[in-house]
């Protein structure tokens, strides 16, 4: 397993081509690190004696000390010698941010990287991505992206974009990462190199990436075994590129059949990783993870106020995976006791007509429900919007009275908070209080059904493996 | 099997004749057909006699990959006539074969593929689904990585869409999943120790009264090192 301790934790940083303007595309990572890394950060420029008061040194082989991890934020022309200066001067990990390397067919290029850094003990990250943001250290893409605490989430994404997408949408979803890592092209540290690392670092108790190509699939298939089965970590992969059909030579009907896409979907069925489709997807799947939603089954109890909301639902549900059983007659009447006879429902969907909107009320269906043999989920579905109208000076209350309440369900819960006005802040500004509120009380909420469903899907798939390899969770 | 594998290679073959893939297929719990390779008329009458009525039978070449366009098949053949005769067509069609094969014919209304592939990153590819004519149409596949375990094959046996036709069906009985299973366990794990077989195609695979029999199969060689 390659240390990549000091890459995560470098005691020294110099950003090569730090500049005291954000030039172009050129990312102010400097101005990052000046904020935010804690160790000895130097900049590299010919052209400047120092950056916004920091001392500047016309190449890494005139620093004082030896280099932990060394940022390349130069034109492709300039690369391969500043990189033969990092390799001379015993730089541990140097990051080649630029791109135009085997992503433009520039293989050959890219290969005389690796070869410059076999001249020496210098690892390279990328070329073509962003490399390291590791808030503990304070090695950070942008100070805003900071986090307070360390996080238990290892995130290994190829592409530099959705590094920062993914990373923006966690941290707004309360999810802490601990390491993330863009690892680009992977000419030299590979996504399996990270996978190893982020398996063994105790402090990591998820692990998620994009990928779009796996260098070493055997070392990769063995590296999921050991994080799913050993270290019990959950793995989530969101696949890119899954519509390319992929240029095959093949002569036999099988070869012609067996597109990328379905291939890897069938050997993430057989690791026990967790496939997410989609970026939102992985972001869901994290979230309801960290909350503890493990359902045992998917038949699931739905509970709203209206006949027609409960209803939606459950096509919604029905359509994504979900089964929903009619309730026993002992629960029936245990949630029909507070609720008129007259436009309600028990059966399941449960439809508590406007005693929906009655917080008391609403968290007894959940808890009540919970207690049913034949139930595994509860989602029950709120909206923010019309209780505010109708009792606005209660919702405060409401929301401390469904929160505590929802946390008492005896079973896995989900609420689903549709979005009916559109872009309208004020409304945008409760359903967020709302959605903290519930974070806080350990509990997963979702705009929509659908993606509840999902989740709860992929989730339970992840247990049923886990399961029949003899791991309980 | 590494001897004949070899063997066809540096005979430049880019595949095994049906009878030789059926053999490859065979030694590791694949069901096959009857079956035996006729080099001469009476030769093929007396392999039809000792497997019994009716029988098929097909022009065989390591080059004849797709016979039906040909005209190398013939089904349903039920006396030594029609046996003599079909030889005489097939041999005389000016196709280049090695000889005939003569084979029982299965009936079963289930047809099934099991399939081996390599992918660039994983490596060998074990397939499993819908066999038959329309099996490129429909696309109802599962895949596993090999080598792979009885619980994969079960797996793969539970994800195809149509997987009800592996319980009973029109008064035929469910089918031999143990069978099965082994056999998809085997080709997975011929495609981890032969390397010079490239992909495998087992189509039909079809299901007589519960027992799958390979009534078709294709082993495809490595392309030759540049």
């Amino acid at each position: 397993m390659i240390d990549l301790d000091p890459l995560f934790y470098p005691k020294t940083v110099a950003v090569i081509g730090a500049s005291p303007q954000i030039v172009r595309d050129r990312a102010g990572f400097f101005n990052s690190l000046r904020e935010c890394y804690t160790g000895n950060l130097y900049p590299v420029n010919p052209n400047h004696q120092e950056i916004h008061g920091i001392k500047c040194y016309p190449s890494i082989s005139d620093i004082p000390e030896e280099i932990d991890y060394a940022y390349i934020m130069l034109p492709r022309e300039r690369v391969l010698p500043v990189l033969e200066d990092c390799v001379r001067a015993k730089t541990k990990f140097v990051l080649v941010f630029t791109s135009g390397f085997s992503e433009l067919g520039e293989q050959d290029l890219e290969k005389r990287l690796v070869e410059i850094a076999r001249r020496g003990k210098t690892r390279i990250i990328g070329p073509n991505c962003i490399g390291v943001h590791c808030s503990e250290s304070g090695v950070v893409y942008y100070p805003p992206l900071k986090q307070a605490e360390p996080g238990d989430v290892g995130y290994f994404p190829q592409s530099g974009g959705h590094a920062l997408n993914f990373l923006i949408r966690g941290i707004s979803l309360k999810i802490g990462f601990n390491k993330v890592i863009s690892v680009g092209n992977q000419a030299d540290i590979t996504n399996e190199d990270i996978l190893e690392y982020f398996a063994n670092d105790e402090n990591i108790k998820y692990i998620c990436g994009y990928v779009e190509d796996i260098k070493d699939g055997r070392r990769f298939k063995e590296l999921a075994r050991y994080i799913i089965l050993e270290k019990k970590k959950p793995l989530i992969l969101w696949k890119g590129g899954r519509s390319e059909e992929g240029t095959r030579a093949t002569q036999s009907h099988t070869g012609a059949m067996a597109i990328p896409a379905q291939v890897w979907d069938s050997i993430m069925s057989q690791l026990g990783v967790i496939n997410a489709e989609t970026q939102e997807e992985m972001g869901d799947i994290l979230f309801a993870l960290r909350f503890g939603f493990l359902p045992r089954g998917l038949r699931t109890c739905i509970a709203v106020a209206g006949g027609g909301s409960s209803v939606e639902l459950t096509d919604a549900v029905s359509q994504n995976g979900l089964s929903v059983p009619t309730l026993s007659p002992e629960v029936r009447d245990k949630i029909a006791r507070d609720i008129s006879q007259v436009n309600t429902s028990t059966r399941n969907p449960i439809d508590l007509g406007m005693f929906g909107f009655d917080p008391n009320i609403f968290v007894n269906a959940a808890t009540q429900s919970a207690l049913d043999p034949n139930v595994d989920i509860v989602l029950v579905c709120q909206y923010p919007e019309m209780s505010r109208f109708m009792v606005k000076e209660l919702w405060d209350e409401s929301v401390r009275v469904m929160v505590k309440g929802l946390a008492t369900v005896k079973k896995p819960v989900v609420i689903v908070i549709p979005r009916i006005f559109q872009n309208n802040p004020e409304l945008e500004g409760i359903r967020a209080g709302f959605v903290d509120k519930l974070i806080e009380g350990g509990i997963p909420s979702f705009p929509s059904a659908e993606r509840a469903s999902r989740v709860a899907c992929k989730i339970y798939k992840y247990r049923q493996f886990m399961e029949k390899h003899g791991v309980s969770l | 099997m590494k001897e004949l594998l070899q063997k066809a290679l540096k005979n430049g073959q880019k595949a095994l004749s049906e009878y030789e893939s059926k053999k490859v297929v065979a030694s590791v719990g694949v069901p096959i057909t009857k079956e035996e390779l006729a080099t001469s008329k009476d030769d093929a009458v007396k392999i039809a006699e000792g497997i019994g009525y009716p029988v098929a039978m097909k022009g065989s070449s390591h080059n004849l990959t797709h016979k039906t366009e040909m005209g190398m098949i013939r089904l349903n053949l039920r006396t030594k006539e029609e046996v003599a005769q079909a030889y005489d067509e097939i041999a005389g069609a000016g196709v280049e074969i090695e000889g005939v094969l003569i084979q029982e014919m299965v009936k079963g209304d289930r047809e099934f593929v099991i399939g081996l592939s390599r992918d660039p990153q994983f490596g060998p590819c074990v397939m499993f689904g819908l066999g038959g004519i329309f099996t490129e149409v429909i696309k109802d596949v599962s895949f596993r990585v090999a080598p792979i375990t009885e619980i994969d094959a079960e797996e793969m046996l539970e994800e195809i869409k149509t997987k009800k036709l592996l319980d009973e069906f029109r008064g035929q009985p469910k089918a031999d999943r143990e069978l099965l299973k082994k056999a998809l366990v085997g080709i997975g794990n011929l495609g981890v120790e032969f390397d010079e077989i490239a992909e495998i195609d087992i189509n039909p695979l079809i299901i007589a009264g519960d027992k799958p029999v390979a009534v078709d199969a294709l082993v495809v060689l490595k392309e030759p090192a540049q």
